[in-house]
């Protein structure tokens, strides 16, 4: 039983033995009142004095109060004695208390905290810190059970009025007893993008009309890869998942090769130009081409990482990442992230939720021209971290180094022609554009050896990449051709 | 903390307005910079809180911007 739980029971014995009394026509006992009256008074002193900030103490003292006299009043009712003063006492008390909570939410910011419990710790542990402050909880990952990840689903999402959070915070970090990690919710944002002219370029096989116009297949050599593709058969479609505002999946180059998945339509346009360069159905006449030869070797899923002002938290892009995972796919692929020396350890546990099930992470280097050890998740190990170069295949001036990175690789990403939400198609640059093209290439080999580990599918991205004089900046800019090769029956 | 720099427009992922400190530091204030000093190359002081915020743009330093002006 809690705080508030407790005090509200007093009041209502309190109240209860003060009607009690009252009922009475003769034979008061005047201990029995001052006995109620002095418990009413230690509900109030344990409110306004208490752990309880005041402007959250003052309507919990008002509904304890108010149920007290509530069930006084129905207690005179019970005894036939006048119970008007009790009952409209009662429902004003509760009135003015919602009213006070009502307010106290309308006008208060909120801000979330997602802490980890230790693996043996229950939220009831800092449950004291969470009355004091008013600071609701739930499991931020509840379909992964403590089986499955004991550290994801040890997570909870806490939210409050902003003023106090900092001091939760502050509470939880000194709790080393029960507490394994904890951080602020952060927010993940997404700009608009501004169309850029995209470079035309001939020699395309496949017959997607646009395709002439897509420089970066042919400085991946995705010509000669579809006259590899054309006769494959691959043993499976992979499954690329993209993590972002989420995927038109009534476009028309898209919706053929669209799995079903809760990120089906696109809060923004980012993930729409996303999942076209990672898998638009190729060769069928329509739009651009990927290397997805006809719609043969990649499904594409979408999920809401971010909103549709492109924005979301660690928790919202962990409980993508997860989703994904869970529900079969091969490739994470995210172009999205931050400056971050040190990642946040709820997208480092969630890398390992899926690194452990072979599922192969990939992400953007980040657009700072820095180098991407700043940048989160691109930092994090075991995730294939992508930079961007141009149509010169040399760095992108905006785009991150990565070769400080364990799984550095480069891919264009400057004037990238992809798919828009309604039927459109825009050219847009960064590194959030080279991340799906990498991504549709390990679609791919995956589709022929869905064995391979996410380590073994790097090797091969980088033993068969192209050594270019920024190489030691950004890494092998891939070769789709040379790495479908080592894949192949 | 509080910064001098210049604002400056990034073209790539979105295009968008920032700061580039003094100090050669990129400063992305996430909700954005007042539409009367969206002006490249206008010089401009500010007070900033950096903030861990992570943002698709993925340049400089995300900071909440608590006031600035022309200078």
């Amino acid at each position: 039983m809690n705080l508030t739980d407790q005090t509200t029971l007093l009041a209502i014995i309190a109240c209860l033995g003060i009607a009690w009394e009252g009922s009475k026509a003769t034979g008061k006992n005047p201990l029995l009142i001052l006995s109620a009256g002095v418990l009413l008074i230690f509900v109030t002193a344990k409110h306004l004095f208490g752990d309880m900030t005041l402007i959250l103490a003052v309507p919990a003292l008002l509904k304890d109060l108010g149920l007290g006299l509530l069930a006084g009043g129905a207690m005179l009712v019970w005894r036939k004695a006048a119970s008007r003063s009790f009952l409209l006492g009662g429902m004003a008390l509760l009135g003015m208390a919602g009213a006070s909570y009502g307010a106290w939410y309308l006008f208060q910011n909120t801000r979330q905290i997602l802490v980890e419990l230790g693996p043996d710790d229950r939220i009831t542990e800092v449950m004291p810190l969470l009355v004091r402050y008013g600071v609701s909880y739930e499991r931020a990952f509840p379909e992964v059970s403590i089986d499955e990840d004991e550290n994801l689903a040890q997570y909870y999402l806490l939210t409050g009025t902003a003023s106090v959070m900092d001091n939760v915070l502050a509470g939880l970090k000194s709790d080393q007893e029960n507490v394994d990690s904890v951080e602020w919710n952060n927010v993940v944002s997404l700009e608009p993008e501004i169309p850029l002219e995209a470079v035309p370029n001939g020699g395309i096989q496949s017959n997607d009309p646009k395709a002439g116009e897509q420089w970066a297949l042919k400085a991946i050599y995705a010509n000669e890869a579809f006259a590899l593709l054309k006769s494959a058969q691959p043993k499976r479609k992979a499954i690329v998942a993209i993590l972002d505002t989420g995927v038109d999946s009534g476009h028309e180059d898209l919706k053929s090769i669209f799995k079903k998945s809760s990120g089906d339509k696109d809060l923004h346009g980012h993930g729409t130009h996303c999942a076209g360069i990672a898998g638009a159905a190729t060769n069928n006449g329509i739009g651009i081409a990927s290397l997805n030869w006809e719609g043969r070797f990649i499904e594409i899923r979408g999920y809401h990482a971010l909103n549709g002002g492109g924005s979301g938290t660690n928790e919202s892009i962990a409980q993508a990442m997860i989703s994904a995972v869970e529900e079969g796919a091969d490739i994470l692929s995210m172009s999205l992230g931050g400056y971050s020396p040190s990642a946040p350890k709820v997208i480092r546990d969630a890398v390992q939720f899926a690194l452990k099930r072979q599922i192969v992470v990939i992400a953007a280097a980040g657009n700072s021209n820095d180098t991407a050890k700043n940048h989160s998740p691109a930092n994090i190990n075991g995730v294939i971290t992508v930079s961007a170069v141009d149509s010169g295949k040399k760095k992108a001036g905006f785009s991150n180094t990565n070769t400080g990175l364990k799984r550095p690789i480069a891919a264009p990403g400057v004037d990238i022609l992809s798919t828009k939400p309604g039927g459109m198609y825009m050219a847009h640059s960064g590194t959030s554009m080279a991340t799906p093209l990498v991504a549709g290439l390990v679609g791919v080999l995956r589709s022929f050896r869905p064995e391979l580990k996410p380590d073994e599918l790097y090797q091969i991205l980088y033993r068969t990449g192209q050594n270019v004089p920024d190489t030691g900046k950004v890494g092998r800019v891939i070769n789709a051709e040379a790495a479908i090769r080592v894949v192949l029956p | 903390m509080n910064i001098t720099g210049t604002i400056s427009y990034q073209d790539f992922e979105g295009g968008f307005w920032g700061i580039i400190g003094d100090n050669d530091q990129k400063y992305y204030p996430v909700e954005g910079i007042p539409e009367n000093l969206q002006t490249d190359g206008l010089r401009v002081e500010a007070e900033i809180e950096p903030t861990n915020v992570i943002t698709f743009v993925m340049w400089g330093q995300a900071v909440i911007l608590l006031m600035i002006r022309r200078i």
